[in-house]
């Protein structure tokens, strides 16, 4: 391993960019990833539009009796209220759609044995590993930018206008539980060089993330404070409520790291088999 | 190229490697969830080992001289690098969830907890569990636990359990539905019905970490207001103190000839007959031994207490106060009930901000301070009030220089410090009506119980740690899209954004072909 040094970083950050742009660049030429995004918007336009409805005339039904019966009344934040659903929702589309961005991005190098031109040193796969990490992660945010718009425009409407905070935390919590979702899916794209498995494998993950979630709830004792701790749907719900905690940075950060350590780890093994 | 098939020797491995790992983390999980070690958590570990070994035979048979290669060097030390980083991380998340900080976004701050909580959760003494039998628990009241035990010092702790799965635990307290919640301190219990929330859990906090109760006389014999029966009753407030470990107790000054030696406080809620000298005498006695006392006096009633009062400095001014400011009218109260949202600095009222607490036929009290006291007038009149000479005719018109003119005390709270060595004190709240603690009257949704409840605490709780949570309050807000707004935003979201996509995808396609 070069010592870190200056020039030794500026190598580094030249390769991530250097795999970062070929990658994005990848993106936008496939017409795979456009069907995605058509997919992604028009679930969460279709969502966007039932929950801001439902909830709008449900309040206003409850409003309505009220007033006339002077039924009990109940104070209803309905931005937010609005705001959570949708996230929650965007959350379920994002599972469909992440196993997909992240299954080809090792398999299709295997496949055609160009990973052996990119898998020289150790460094270099960690520069791989997070310069592809980097690109469909900004392809993803790419996709949530618009629904992040009109989420501000809708729900500041209201008198006082929803906490901008609210908002940015949520879809920020969103995009953090992207990236950890997409490294640990990146790493079993390293593992196989079918595409289809790898996807398979994404949805695996996704499910165990969810059975944690739910044995996170369903146990007791020190065990289910661990398992909660560990849940990164559970931190993604926080944030969607508007409690932001440090440690959910963390957690969202060792999700990510590990899922990078482990692809290069992976990639490094493959080296050895072929030589 | 390779292509992945089942059956290919080094696909077996590759699957044995990574199976073992699974099926010993799955035994183990299976273990510790359930507490029983039996054939599925001990089947599954063996399963794991059993693949473990198959991959080190498999690995072995591969080529002679295995453990000498550098292959298994490498998948070795890549295998220890891997739990050591695993590790690593495991100690980084540990702190960073020791450490962690919390900023709370929401406008209404929901998740931050009030002062007072923080107060007493900082103050425990003894080791508190809290034991929700709830088998699926809610995140909110794991959020609202956790925010608990980050406050305290490591003197709380809860935990959430199944009673199905632990039907000996849930008889021992008695647990009859899912969804209670049981505080544990020591020996002492308290338990919780209603949903969990701030407002009823450090109440149970409190209560079961404070060493004592608090009991209080309410004195009987001169057709006061009684603890049970309806809109004239104080039935309600007297749940609300049993709730905060309040031990209420009937004292006929008469019968006993002394006021008990145990008694925290003494109530006098609205006689209609005076008080004879031996029964003034015996109050006045328990004041000047550092006693506590409430008085709620209503207009017109000669309780025969004003020498008592006299001996404090106040003076029952025995006049309507009437309100002309019109606010009661409007929720359809007369203008003989006045709301009050003034309020002293002093620790019943501290956390009321402008909470209304309303008054019927009030008097106001008249105050000649005495040296030394500390007398906080802890409810105000408004501005547009006025103690009414004419009330008994019916006429509440505002006549100058006869009626006088508000802000007047309702109720005040005096301190007289007896002696500094011991540091003993008299504390003295009186009240110019009776009524605003009745059942009909607290039903107007004011801070009335509060006004009380607070009184009595105080009065009693020389500790001061068991005043009142107010719950917080939801931001009410409604969404109105204006039809032009909302229009586009149908056409945005559900029409261009995907044509967009779908358009782009066609195009690339065809210019790709």
């Amino acid at each position: 391993m070069p010592s870190i040094s200056l020039h030794g970083l500026r190598v580094i950050f030249a390769n991530i960019l250097a795999i970062y742009r070929r990658e994005l660049q990848s993106y936008f030429t496939a017409p795979f990833y456009y069907v995605i995004a058509g997919v992604f918007w028009l679930l969460s336009g279709l969502f966007f539009l039932v929950v801001m409805t439902t909830i709008i005339s449900q309040v206003a039904q409850q409003d309505l009796l009220q007033q006339q019966f002077g039924a009990p009344s109940q104070a209803v934040d309905v931005p937010k209220l609005i705001l959570e659903s949708f996230l929650g929702l965007l959350g379920s589309i994002s599972q469909v759609i992440l196993p997909m961005l992240s299954m080809g991005l090792y398999t299709e190098e295997r496949k055609r044995g160009t990973l052996e031109l990119l898998a020289t040193s150790p460094i270099t796969n960690w520069c791989v590993a997070t310069g592809k990490l980097l690109a469909v992660l900004t392809f993803y945010t790419t996709l949530l930018l618009p629904v992040i718009v009109y989420q501000f425009v809708a729900l500041q409407q209201s008198t006082p206008p929803l906490s901008p905070w609210l908002i940015l935390a949520g879809n920020g919590g969103l995009i953090l539980l992207a990236a950890a979702v997409l490294s640990l899916g990146m790493f079993l794209s390293s593992l196989t060089d079918s595409t289809i498995l790898a996807a398979i494998l994404g949805f695996a993950v996704l499910l165990i993330l969810w059975v944690l979630d739910v044995l996170a709830k369903n146990t007791g004792g020190n065990l289910s404070d661990i398992l909660t701790y560990l849940s990164p749907l559970e931190h993604f719900t926080n944030l969607t409520r508007g409690i932001f905690r440090t440690s959910s940075l963390v957690v969202f950060g060792s999700y990510i790291f590990l899922g990078i350590f482990l692809t290069a780890q992976s990639i490094d093994a493959f080296r050895y088999q072929r030589n | 190229m390779k292509r992945f098939a089942l059956g290919s020797r080094e696909q077996l491995t590759m699957v044995l490697l990574w199976a073992a790992p699974l099926f010993i983390i799955a035994g183990l999980s299976a273990g510790i969830v359930t507490h029983r070690w039996n054939w599925l958590p001990l089947g599954l570990l063996a399963l794991g080992g059993i693949a473990l070994l198959l991959w080190l035979i498999q690995q072995s048979r591969v080529s002679t001289g295995f453990w000498g290669r550098r292959s298994t060097q490498t998948s070795t030390n890549a295998i220890l690098t891997v739990m050591a980083v695993i590790a690593l991380l495991g100690i980084v998340n540990f702190l960073a969830d020791r450490y962690s900080v919390e900023v709370d976004l929401t406008e209404n701050r929901a998740f931050t907890l009030a002062a007072e909580t923080r107060d007493v959760l900082q103050n425990l003494d003894q080791p508190v569990r809290v034991l929700v039998f709830d088998a699926n628990a809610a995140s909110r009241d794991r959020l609202l636990l956790e925010q608990y035990r980050r406050q305290a010092n490591n003197q709380f702790s809860f935990e959430f359990i199944d009673p199905q799965e632990q039907p000996t635990l849930a008889k021992k307290y008695n647990v009859t539905q899912a969804g209670q919640v049981i505080v544990v301190a020591g020996e002492k219990t308290q338990r919780i019905d209603e949903a969990l929330s701030e407002s009823n859990l450090t109440p149970a906090l409190i209560r079961v970490t404070s060493d004592r109760t608090i009991r209080a006389y309410f004195t009987t014999g001169h057709n006061e207001l009684p603890l049970t029966g309806g809109a004239a009753s104080l039935s309600e407030v007297a749940k609300l103190l049993e709730q905060r470990d309040v031990e209420l107790l009937p004292l006929n000054l008469l019968e006993k000839g002394k006021i008990p030696e145990d008694a925290n406080v003494v109530v006098v809620a609205g006689p209609r007959q005076p008080f004879l000298r031996l029964e003034q005498d015996l109050l006045k006695e328990y004041l000047n031994r550092g006693g506590s006392l409430l008085l709620m006096l209503d207009v017109d009633v000669n309780a025969g207490l004003d020498d008592l009062l006299k001996n404090w400095g106040l003076t029952l001014d025995n006049r309507w106060v009437i309100d002309g400011s019109g606010v009661g009218q409007q929720v359809g109260l007369g203008s003989d009930t006045i709301i009050v949202t003034t309020y002293g600095n002093h620790p019943i009222t501290q956390r009321f901000a402008q909470g209304p607490s309303v008054f019927p036929r009030a008097q106001a009290i008249r105050i000649d301070p005495v040296k030394d006291d500390d007398i906080v007038e802890i409810a105000l009149s408004g501005s547009q009030t006025w103690a009414e000479t004419d009330w008994q005719s019916g006429n509440l018109e505002f006549t100058e220089g006869v009626d006088t003119k508000g802000p007047l005390p309702i109720g005040v709270a005096i301190t007289r410090q007896l002696s500094d060595n011991p540091p003993k004190e008299a504390r003295l709240v009186v009240f110019g009506d009776s009524e605003f603690a009745t059942d009909g009257v607290i039903a107007y949704q004011g801070i009335n119980s509060d006004l009380f409840v607070n009184s009595v605490l105080w009065l009693g709780d020389r500790d001061q740690k068991a005043l009142s949570i107010r719950p917080r309050e939801t931001t009410n807000r409604r969404l109105q899209l204006n039809v032009t707004t909302s229009r586009w935003l149908e056409i945005i979201s559900v029409f261009l954004l995907p044509l967009v996509g779908f358009g782009s995808a066609v195009f690339v396609w065809w210019r790709r072909r």
